[in-house]
């Protein structure tokens, strides 16, 4: 009986000994926990996750396309409903953009969340700062994305009380998601890139990864929508201040599938995806005022479009080429932010040195359009058509359309032939504000956008 | 090292214990089987043989003579100088007794008289008849697993379902330890004895993974003192060509039509104006040529009506299938000497499949033990196996191609497909390009996978008795896995010439071309390894005294298993030089039609997973003259979960039971009941997802292809508040023997609770970047019952009857679940995922009320109480509104075995029956028909369509609708009109055998089979199969074969 106790004895502590070694073993050797520097610049340097998604909900709810019948034919009942601005049922499933932009936000909480972890304590490092900066950064790009599609235009009265979206500040899920006001939204938006503006290094070669003069073209888009023109201003200068290369389009060829393949002149911050279905260059027609609308000099009727068998135009000027539609920063958005503010501001010749520049890089030699006799009126008027041309694709116009109905006397009324039915969107409408997720509404409880 | 430590201070103290008796050993005269339970009586003893068939009389012992009874066997007296000379003692069989059937849990023997879980012992001889390469094979309709053949359903069950989300498959436990390889590895011939345990008792002693029941085998091993015997196996099996046309498809006029309509609407014109030139059919392109007036119209149309009549499935049974030939060989030799005993086994298996496809598997194994010490016993138990498997012609698939496009021209040459326009084909390149057509009548020639397996399984072990009735046991196993898989892709197949011409460039000045891809062959490789061992050390106690037989056992184990991969392409591949080529995977290229930036694909990637886990269990029964038995278990398990913290790993489950063997009380006087005894058990078992992860975690991704930076993703997201599963589950059993044994059986009910089940439950994708999380969603109930029937009635000497019945009655519900949503289309379920509604089946139908078909041919729905085609309504109502179809599990299976022996002949069939069940019906779906992405199984409906007023009152297939309404489809495809019963009766098998045997030497068996022979009757009308409704029916299998023993 004693050597029965004694192997029970040893048994017991064999078990013990080597259980907890023997136990923490990680089962998947490609799968840890983020606990420094290396990992969490790892996170944000995924470029598929952080620049590269499904993007364009915004330019395929505004007016610079349109589907033929026999393409809107083809297509299912969901894609030309929302073509149509349709009831808002029928954007439950497919608005991954939702998805796609609250995931970079979920990465870059994560990131914040773990680098205070890492760096409790410790001396606060270069590294350290960047990645932080970038976390920064990639949230409030992803919040000022959401917003401009799921919330009505900055409304210095309604701000407060209009519906936002929700702002996700931390990586645990179960706090309750909630809309905020624009007003909390936007100033979100601007206190993330304050933050980022102190963190991240002026200018970076890679241009997936958030710069300086990165944050400063985003906040002066943001103070834009605001209405803010002198800070807009202020940002947008300073951005100019760090780089203000512009692509010269005199250099480009149009004969190219992809005219902008390999050159990252002017890009600023690249973000860009798959085109949403209604964008697919199948179906996706330039809207022909639009297109008519570009002189026969301006270089970017070539380099943007090509014609298709039947006449119609595609566009193919992506900045990225075949990676998809670029929606991303360039300095450009400097430069038409500078001319709208000082245009707003009633500093019309600074405008018109800014705009020069521009124009200079944009027309065929010789042709460029003379701005001495312009008035602050018709000054204002073509630097919205300089933004019309040059951002198309970019997911600006949706934005520019809100934007302009809600502070300027003149309107912009976007109109379509649904099915050989005019549809259009009259001013202010409600439907300017998408509908969040059915899923996500019945999910959370938050309030819907009224239809 | 410590047990190696542990083993030495063993040994160290045994060299103590001398020997002081004499061992013999109790054996059936004719298999050499030792028999326990055995009483050995003389004067002033009185003992029983053990498991093994042991006793050890002391040598103070001295009596005249010793009676052994049994109550299967002829009583023998023996003088004890008898006994004493040879130690083994053989007695006869009583006639028409039920053999006192020995359980091997895995963990320990014991007699199934004092066992209390529900158990079944499978009849192997009621298999042997049935060709199979594996041992699955011939258990259907031989065994209470439950087979689905749906193709992404639950394969294997026992008892219906314990968890909604994780596998449902049984443990499957070869010689003591889970085999994880695959099941073809393991030898039918080898196999002695297969035990599939069922209730909480199975769960109890095989812990958290034997929550689905567990199948114990056990292999042949020699016996003591037993003859050497050889065996010899051969067989041969034959399958014909599958029938292609079973499934419900379009004919090749229903697409021209469907074709020819959607060119009229303008479909094709995005795609005949595109310049990255996708691929159009042969009749719209000829449409393109009518109407662009290219060519004589009248012969365009021509070639449209000739290809109406073009089946492309005639091409496939022509020239790709063929007869398919299975054969096995095995040869073992059995036997044992007096401290050894041994088996050697080797077997052949040669396949080659309808496709040509081929497999060659040979397996070796040898078992040897040896007593070193009549209280030490060693054994080694070696298998190797390797296996080669290539692949064959191509498989007919009906996605993505139209069904006249035919294989082979009328001369039988190839024809050429394509994946752009085959205009552009024609011309593209001017010449310095590779042919861009692919052949798919020869294409088989030029690509070839082969894998190569390779196993070692090693088990060893030891057997020490410390003192009387208390034994150390441990043992090892190692098992090492090799996976060699290669695809072979020649210089001139389509994959390598597709992709040399995508990334081509062509200098058309100078008239050359160059690609970034090398000239040559592309092999693709990946080579795996998986290393495991098992350990396991424990004390087994067994000890009788006065009226009370007391058994324990206690013990720990160890696993550790690593699972290793690496996959690699290799490009330019010359196979008369053996040499590889460089290529760039850090510049881009570009598409050479689209124009696209695209780089090389790069496909190396490489993974290791190590999995552990540790166990300690302990159990005992006591048993009061052998007919009141209680029995007890604990168990816990952990295993290396990432990030959970290690007082959280720990999962404990425990298991009681009894039994009473009611026809050994001294009242129990029925005559006719030869024997009878109430069981039952109860026990919780818990079970713990594998993705669950207290922490957020990191998985580490090949550089980003962009940037080439070292890229993350985030793999798992945090889920602390992620509970066990929890199952408990409750048996109450009775066995029997009636009328002298001629009828016997078992009877079982149960009841399955499983609390906090896993399910994915929809997620606020704000708050986290996945549309699901595992979330503890869902609470079920099951019950059954098992109903076991064996009779054996001869008929003189030269007949018998001996049909076996086996009822499983189950069925289950859900009683609990957490699903934030009300609206009908969220609760829609097809079966193969967990119906939300709280009171039905697991798995089930929840379906739209289907109110016929309108005037114009659409779909009729219900809303508020009104027929409706509004179907966006329709879905968001509340989900009260479904209809209840019936479960997707079988409520009743089963099978009817009916044997008959005529002399030397026997005969046998294996029926099977599934009752209580529905199916859903495939039908058309207009969004994959316009897109012509599937024309598979149910899409034959459309030439049954709706197609002008009246129709409704003759068909219930919607009118075709252009533009597509995805609403509209999906509400058909989801009305209960597509709901089927799934009731049949198939015949699965019929053998006949003649046993034969020359000058006593040789014993043999001559057999022949046939396998599915299909469907008795069927209670759907539609001709279709329910258990092959969307997959190829299996033909018929036709075996001979021999079996021959010397």
């Amino acid at each position: 009986m004693k050597a029965l106790y004694f192997i029970l004895g040893l048994l017991f502590c064999v078990q013990i000994l080597s259980c907890n070694k023997f136990l923490d073993e990680k089962v998947d050797a490609n799968l840890k926990e983020a606990d420094n520097l290396d990992d969490l610049d790892a996170l944000l340097n995924s470029t598929q996750v952080m620049n590269y998604y499904v993007m364009g909900l915004g330019e395929a709810s505004a007016d610079n396309y349109y589907l033929d019948k026999a393409s809107w034919e083809s297509i299912d009942i969901v894609d030309r409903e929302i073509y149509g601005w349709g009831p808002e049922i029928f954007f439950q499933n497919s608005l991954s953009a939702w998805l796609d932009y609250y995931k970079t936000i979920y990465y870059s909480n994560h990131v914040l969340t773990r680098l205070n972890k890492i760096t409790a304590g410790s001396v606060q490092n270069k590294r350290a700062e960047e990645v932080k900066g970038k976390a920064y950064f990639f949230r409030a790009f992803g919040f000022y994305k959401l917003v401009g599609l799921f919330s009505k235009a900055y409304d210095k009265e309604g701000a407060a009380t209009d519906l936002g979206i929700p702002l996700r500040l931390t990586d645990d899920f179960n706090v309750p998601s909630e809309r905020a006001s624009v007003k909390v939204c936007y100033q979100q938006i601007l206190d993330d890139l304050y933050m980022a503006e102190k963190l991240l290094p002026m200018e970076q070669s890679n241009r997936h990864l958030p710069s300086v003069q990165a944050a400063y073209v985003l906040l002066s888009s943001i103070y834009q929508h605001m209405q803010d023109f002198e800070k807009s201003l202020d940002y947008a200068k300073k951005a100019l201040s760090i780089n203000s290369k512009l692509k010269d389009m005199k250099t480009y060829k149009a004969t190219e599938r992809y005219p902008f393949i390999g050159s990252e002149e002017e890009i600023v911050f690249i973000v860009a995806g798959g085109a949403y279905t209604l964008l697919d260059k199948k179906y996706c027609k330039i809207d022909t005022t639009l297109y008519t609308s570009y002189s026969q000099h301006d270089l970017r009727k070539k380099l943007f479009f090509e014609i298709n068998k039947d006449g119609s135009y595609y566009f193919k000027g992506s900045y990225v080429g075949s990676r998809g539609l670029f929606m991303g920063l360039t300095t450009a958005d400097a430069y038409l932010n500078t001319v709208e503010a000082l245009v707003r501001l009633n500093k019309v010749e600074e405008a018109k040195e800014y705009l020069a520049v521009f124009l200079k890089n944009r027309y065929a030699e010789g042709y460029v359009p003379t701005l001495a006799e312009k008035s602050q009126h018709e000054l204002l008027k073509l630097t919205f058509d300089e933004r019309r041309k040059e951002f198309i694709m970019r997911d600006s116009r949706w934005s520019d359309i809100k934007r302009l109905n809600k502070i300027d006397q003149e309107t912009i009324i976007p109109m379509r032939d649904v099915g050989g039915k005019k549809v259009s969107l009259q001013r202010n409408d409600n439907r300017y504000a998408l509908p969040l997720p059915a899923e996500i509404i019945e999910i959370t409880g938050m309030p819907q956008n009224p239809r | 090292m410590r047990i190696t430590f542990l083993f030495i201070l063993i040994l160290c103290t045994l060299t103590k214990v001398s020997s002081q008796t004499i061992r013999i050993r109790v054996v059936d005269q004719q298999s050499a089987a030792p028999i326990s339970e055995v009483s050995v009586s003389g004067k002033g003893f009185i003992g029983k043989t053990d498991m093994d068939g042991y006793l050890s009389l002391p040598t103070t012992v001295k009596v005249d003579s010793l009676v052994f009874s049994h109550l299967n066997y002829v009583k023998r007296v023996l003088s004890l100088a008898q006994v004493q000379n040879g130690n083994i003692v053989d007695l006869k069989k009583l006639d028409n007794v039920l053999e006192e059937v020995v359980i091997n849990t895995g963990y320990q023997k014991i007699e199934q008289r004092i066992s209390t879980g529900a158990v079944d012992k499978i009849a192997l001889d009621r298999t042997q008849d049935i060709f199979g390469t594996n041992i699955f094979q011939k258990l259907e309709g031989n065994s209470p697993i439950l087979f689905d053949k749906g193709s992404d359903r639950r394969a294997m069950t026992i008892r219906g379902l314990s968890s909604i989300n994780n596998s449902n498959l049984p443990l499957i436990v070869l010689d003591n330890f889970p085999f994880e390889g695959d099941l073809n590895w393991i030898n039918p011939e080898d196999i002695a004895d297969i035990t599939i345990l069922k209730d909480a008792v199975a769960a109890a002693i095989w812990g958290a993974r034997a929550g689905n029941g567990v199948v114990v085998i056990t292999t042949k091993k020699g016996r003591y003192k037993m003859a050497n015997k050889i065996n010899l196996t051969s067989a041969i099996q034959f399958q014909s060509k599958p029938d292609l046309y079973y499934p419900n498809q379009i004919s090749s006029s229903g697409v021209i039509d469907l074709e020819r309509f959607l060119f009229e609407k303008g479909y094709y014109k995005n795609n005949e104006n595109s310049y990255t030139m996708p691929y159009l059919s042969p009749v719209v392109e000829r449409l393109i040529a009518i109407r662009n007036g290219l060519g004589n119209a009248a012969d365009h149309e021509r070639e449209i009506e000739r290809l109406r009549t073009l089946d492309v499935r005639d091409d496939y049974a022509r020239y790709m299938y063929g007869t398919s030939v299975n054969q096995n060989h095995n040869l073992s030799f059995e036997g044992g000497a007096s401290q050894l005993r041994y088996q050697l086994s080797a077997r052949l298996d040669d396949n080659v499949g309808t496709l040509n496809e081929k497999s060659k598997r040979s397996l070796l194994r040898s078992f040897v033990e040896i007593e070193l010490h009549p209280r030490i016993k060693i054994f080694s138990d070696i298998q190797y196996v390797n296996e080669r498997a290539t692949s064959g012609k191509k498989a007919y698939s009906a996605i993505g191609t139209r069904p006249y496009i035919m294989l082979a021209d009328t001369d039988g040459s190839a024809l050429r497909h394509a994946d752009y326009r085959v205009g552009y084909l024609d011309t593209v390149g001017s010449g310095l390009m590779k042919d861009w057509f692919e052949y798919p009548l020869n294409e088989y020639q030029k690509q070839r996978s082969t894998i190569l397996s390779n196993m070692v399984l090693a088990n060893l072990g030891a057997d020490i008795k410390l003192a009387d009735g208390l034994n150390l046991q441990g043992s090892y196993r190692y098992q090492y896995i090799s996976t060699e898989n290669k695809s072979t892709y020649d210089a001139d197949s389509y994959m390598v010439r597709d992709l040399i011409n995508r990334y081509t460039q062509i200098d058309y000045k100078n008239g050359t071309a160059s690609s970034g891809i090398p000239n040559g062959g592309i092999i693709d490789q990946s080579m795996g390894s998986k290393k495991s061992y098992d350990l396991r050390a424990g004390l087994s106690y067994r000890k009788e005294w006065r009226n009370f037989l007391v058994t324990a056992l206690l013990g720990a184990e160890w696993r550790n298993t690593t699972n290793e991969n690496m996959t690699n392409r290799f490009y330019g591949f010359d196979p008369n030089t053996y040499t590889l080529a460089k290529v760039d995977y850090l510049n881009p290229y570009r598409h050479f039609i689209n124009k696209s930036t695209i780089y090389l694909p790069y496909n190396d990637g490489k993974t290791l997973r190590t999995d552990r886990f540790m166990s300690q269990y302990a159990n005992a029964s006591i048993a009061y003259k052998s007919r009141y038995i209680l029995t007890g278990s604990v168990r816990r398990d952990a295993s290396n979960l990432f990030g959970v913290e290690t007082n959280e790993r720990w999962q404990p489950l425990w298991s009681a039971g009894y039994k009473w063997n009611l026809s050994d009380e001294q009242f129990f006087g029925v005559g006719w009941i030869n024997s009878l005894s109430l069981r039952g058990s109860y026990g919780v078992s818990g079970n713990v997802d594998q993705s669950r992860s207290a922490i957020t975690t990191i998985r580490y991704m090949k550089p980003d292809q962009y940037t080439n930076l070292p890229r993350a993703i985030i793999g798992q997201y945090s889920n602390p508040n992620l509970r066990w599963e929890r199952n408990t589950t409750w048996n109450t059993g009775l066995d029997f023997a009636i009328f002298g044994n001629k009828l016997s059986g078992s009877l079982d009910y149960y009841v399955k609770w499983g609390d906090d089940l896993f399910g994915t439950a929809p997620v606020d994708y704000t708050a986290i970047p996945s549309k699901g999380v595992m979330r503890n969603i869902a609470a079920m109930k099951g019950e059954g019952l098992d109903i076991r029937l064996n009779a054996n009635i001869p008929f003189g000497n030269k007949l018998s009857f001996s049909p076996q019945l086996m009822v499983n009655v189950n069925s289950s519900k859900v009683t609990d679940y957490h699903f934030e949503g009300d609206y009908a289309y969220q609760f829609l379920s097809n079966g193969s995922s967990v119906n939300g509604q709280i009171g039905y089946p697991v798995y089930s139908i929840l379906a739209y009320k289907w109110l016929g078909l309108d005037g114009d041919g659409n779909p009729l729905g219900e809303l508020a109480g009104e027929a409706s085609t509004d179907y966006q309504q329709i879905r968001l109502q509340d989900k009260s509104v479904l209809e209840y179809k019936g479960s997707v599990v079988p409520k009743y299976s089963g099978y009817f075995n009916p044997a008959l022996t005529i002399g030397n002949f026997d005969v046998s069939a294996n029926l099977l029956y599934k009752f209580g069940h529905v199916f859903r019906r495939r039908s058309l779906n207009y969004g994959e028909l316009i897109a012509m992405a599937a024309l598979g199984a149910g899409s034959g409906d459309f030439e049954k369509r709706w197609k002008v007023a009246g129709d409704e009152y003759k068909t219930d297939i919607p009118a075709f609708l252009y533009p597509n309404d995805s609403q509209r489809n999906s509400f058909y495809e989801n009305s209960s009109v597509l709901v089927e019963s799934a009731s049949h009766i198939r015949l699965q098998n019929v053998s006949l055998a003649y046993r034969f045997s020359v000058k006593n030497k040789f014993s043999g068996r001559l057999f022949c089979n046939a396998t599915n022979l299909g469907l008795i009757w069927k209670k759907n009308k539609k001709g279709i199969d329910p258990d092959y409704f969307e997959q190829l029916k299996p033909q018929k299998l036709l075996a001979v074969g021999v079996r021959l023993t010397y």
